[in-house]
């Protein structure tokens, strides 16, 4: 088998069963007599260790055998699910993945050493460990039972069952379509009970060049052999006849329904859980090109800006028309990309699970994983990034913020711990929540930090809302914790997190409630490439200011603008003061029209709960504008997130809004 | 092994960079000002739909401005991950140096006080100096 050509399925095919283990490891801890769990994890370690084989991963394939090997006694009720046994399933788990992750990025298996941990899975067996010596799947000797009993009733009413191995030529193009017409001769005069590999594996083209069925038929092994000829490009075909007892080569678990005695021309399909059928209905898609098809589409916004810019001077209503079609597909396509872009959260989600339940075993503390909104969708390279911060978050919420169960007691609160985890939509954003019904954070204990550290006076400290307190955690270097565990206090922690999400354009923001936990609200954007901004001027320079964080424009008098110790103007807005900030000023341009003492044009942002004016010279347009990065030569200019190329080819540069005020 | 370089002028002075560093020789384009930028980044400009930062070498190498004339060219060079783009008056040429050409800058003269030479070649009886990119164009070591 050209391995190279199989490698990237075989990856990706042996990550889901990894996942899929992993959920299903979690579900048989909570509950050990959870049998469905445990065929689950039977059929997908079964699975891995069958493409391991095939693939040479011998190492692979040894330990999956002897997971396999645990997980048959279980099924079979030998041994219990004890949570030290998990362990070492789940430890088993971690290995194969990270051999896979070897296999990904060299080809190769990784030379990890596991052999007390193969010791110990045999250990739990019951009486002797079953041979280690390996059967690979594609030679596999075992016996299926329904095979033979439908051989034998077939027998008793005057089938016989033949073994058909066909083997297609090698310049063969269109292999599942000839093995499709194979199965369609047979079927006019046979029923085919058992395929290897598996029916959909064929329509899938998921095989090399050779497949083997067992039919029932009452004619002749030579017509079979005729019929089968028949079909064009096959290279060779051999029937035998297959006499009770004697089915081989089928390992896969075959529907238990057994055959229709009406003969209907139905190709039974081997049923291998919904993951194939859901399979068949996507395909997989290269991120990259699903990358250079959203750049593609960004740039056609772009070109659709210019030809609008140019259509309005021309005043001609055709074109207008037909501009104005364009506009809205290009809006649609845009759409379209973002949507096939769009995952749920619960790629990242589904391994927190995992992570709790490790973590509340190191710290001896009991703790509840409560997750919703799994389904939440976000562009697919935000959640890929979004795996640390959130580990780290949960990894604080277990340490600092859950007590240890006789602390929870003592308070009344209930043993087990409950760390949340909640993703939802909020209009262009999608906020997800990391909480805990821990002992909230100290505000006292943060004030005397940042005092100590001289981050703040104590009379600044008197003046601050216990919120704003609070948010010295996320300054570098800031810890809390008296103790530094192995798990987090080290200080390095909270500043990450916060520069990471801000980074992709979100903000994260604390809510704390002594005894009753701590919340992190994560807010992101729904994606990262395409905004909705008002375009501002500034003197000559064109600025971009996204909507999301825009709260209103007003039109400022120049007596409506007060200044506080001569240092920081501030307006009214909504009957609260907010900064009051001169952009013409704040960036440095050459521009004197907001100086003239006239009505200024203000736009009024939002910084999280924060509020500021900020006044422009003149507005433009609110257009859905394409963000192109400033690029790592520029990165430290922190108020300006990014760039956009307007329809004249101008650039307009995007603020910040969390850095600029 | 001879090495190829790209020879550029600044006011009086003759330049060279490893082609190897040369992403592409641009015809002046519109730069854009940014605020918050060290002052020798001229602005960014819009190269075929890409944002590339532009550096005023005149600024940073603190000598007299002059207006872009028709030779004035904007270097793009590419130095790690960064890409960056560097204002020149002229490009003259694009030459093959041998290795036992290239000489340290510090033997020739002590008088290089911003530190952005390493090296020097004498192309006839013109000096042409190799300048340390990083250190020219400020970008941090990591």
């Amino acid at each position: 088998m050209g391995n190279e050509q199989y490698l990237q399925m075989f990856v990706e095919e042996t990550n889901e069963h990894l996942d899929n283990m992993n959920q299903q490891l979690l579900k048989l801890d909570s509950d050990p007599a959870d049998k469905e769990a445990i065929n689950e994890i039977f059929r997908s370690i079964h699975t891995i260790k069958g493409m391991a084989g095939s693939m040479q991963f011998n190492k692979m394939q040894q330990l999956a055998h002897a997971i396999e090997d645990v997980l048959d006694a279980l099924r079979n009720d030998k041994i219990v699910a004890s949570p030290d046994l998990l362990d070492l399933l789940f430890q088993g788990l971690d290995i194969l993945q990270s051999q896979l992750s070897n296999i990904e990025s060299t080809g190769e298996e990784g030379d990890l050493e596991f052999d007390e941990l193969l010791e110990k899975l045999l250990a739990c067996l019951p009486g002797a460990p079953s041979n280690t010596a390996l059967k690979t799947q594609s030679q596999g000797k075992s016996i299926n039972q329904y095979v033979d009993d439908v051989v034998r009733v077939a027998n008793e009413k005057g089938y016989a069952a033949y073994k058909i191995h066909v083997t297609l030529r090698s310049d063969c193009l269109l292999k599942s379509a000839r093995a499709y017409i194979v199965f369609k001769t047979l079927e006019e005069f046979a029923e085919i009970i058992d395929s290897q590999p598996s029916a959909q594996d064929i329509e899938n083209e998921r095989f090399d060049r050779d497949f083997t069925l067992i039919i029932l038929t009452k004619e002749p092994k030579e017509y079979i052999y005729e019929r089968i000829n028949t079909v064009s490009e096959i290279e060779s075909v051999s029937v035998e006849e297959v006499t009770n007892g004697e089915s081989e080569a089928v390992t896969k678990e075959a529907p238990k329904e057994g055959i229709k005695e009406d003969g209907s021309t139905k190709t039974p399909t081997t049923n291998n859980g919904q993951t194939e059928q859901r399979i068949s209905k996507s395909i997989r898609v290269d991120i990259e090109r699903l990358d250079d098809f959203m750049n593609l589409a960004s740039e056609l916004i772009i070109t659709r800006n210019r030809i609008e810019a140019i259509g309005l001077q021309q005043d001609n209503p055709d074109l207008s028309e037909a501009i104005e079609y364009m506009s809205r597909l290009t809006s649609n396509l845009h759409d379209l990309v973002m949507k096939i872009r769009m995952v749920p959260v619960d790629l990242v989600f589904n391994r927190f699970p995992r992570i709790v339940r490790d973590l509340s075993r190191t710290t001896e503390k009991k703790i509840k994983l409560v997750m919703s909104g799994n389904d939440t969708e976000i562009d697919r390279s935000i959640v890929e990034e979004l795996g640390d911060p959130l580990i780290h978050l949960i990894r604080n919420a277990v340490d600092h913020g859950v007590e240890l169960p006789e602390e929870r007691l003592k308070k009344g609160k209930p043993e087990v711990g409950t760390v949340g985890l909640h993703a939802y939509n909020d209009g262009d954003n999608v906020v997800i929540e990391v909480s805990d019904d821990g002992s909230g954070i100290d505000v006292q204990k943060v004030a005397k930090k940042a005092v100590q550290r001289g981050l703040a006076t104590e009379e600044q400290i008197k003046e601050m809302s216990d919120d704003e307190i609070v948010s010295f955690l996320f300054l570098p270097g800031f810890s809390t914790s008296d103790v530094v565990t192995d798990i987090s206090g080290r200080g390095v922690g909270l500043d990450v997190v916060k520069t990471k999400i801000e980074s992709l354009g979100g903000t994260v923001e604390v809510k704390s409630e002594p005894d009753n936990g701590t919340t992190f609200v994560i807010r992101m954007p729904l994606t990262l490439s395409i905004i909705q901004a008002l375009l501002v001027t500034v003197g000559s320079e064109v600025y971009a200011i996204p909507l999301n964080s825009i709260i209103e424009i007003l039109d400022v008098e120049p007596d409506e603008i007060k200044s506080i110790r001569r240092e920081q103007e501030v307006m009214d807005s909504r009957s609260t003061l907010i900064p009051f900030i001169r952009m013409n000023i704040k960036l440095n341009t050459q521009s004197d029209k907001q100086d003239a003492r006239k009505t200024l044009t203000t736009v009024v942002v939002r910084k999280g709960d924060k509020l500021a004016g900020l006044a422009v010279d003149d507005l433009i347009d609110q257009q859905d504008i394409v963000i192109k990065p400033l690029g790592k030569y520029l990165s430290y200019i922190k108020s300006i997130s990014g760039a956009t190329i307007l329809g004249n080819g101008q650039i307009a540069f995007i603020f910040d809004i969390n850095h600029l005020i | 092994m001879p090495k190829q370089f790209v020879i550029f002028d600044v006011l009086n002075e003759t330049y060279a960079i490893d082609s190897d560093n040369v992403l592409s020789i641009e015809r002046i384009l519109p730069v854009t000002r940014i605020p918050y930028a060290h002052d020798f980044v001229a602005g960014v400009m819009n190269l075929r739909g890409d944002i590339i930062p532009v550096v005023d070498l005149h600024k940073r190498l603190n000598v007299e401005q002059i207006d872009d004339t028709e030779a004035s060219r904007i270097l793009v060079l590419k130095y790690k991950d960064y890409v960056i783009g560097i204002k020149v008056d002229r490009v003259s040429n694009v030459k093959y140096f041998d290795e036992e050409e290239i000489e340290d800058f510090d033997k020739v003269s002590l008088e290089d006080k911003s530190q952005y030479f390493d090296y020097v070649i004498y192309d006839g009886d013109i000096m042409v100096l190799i300048p340390n990119i990083p250190k020219l164009l400020d970008i941090p070591e990591e």
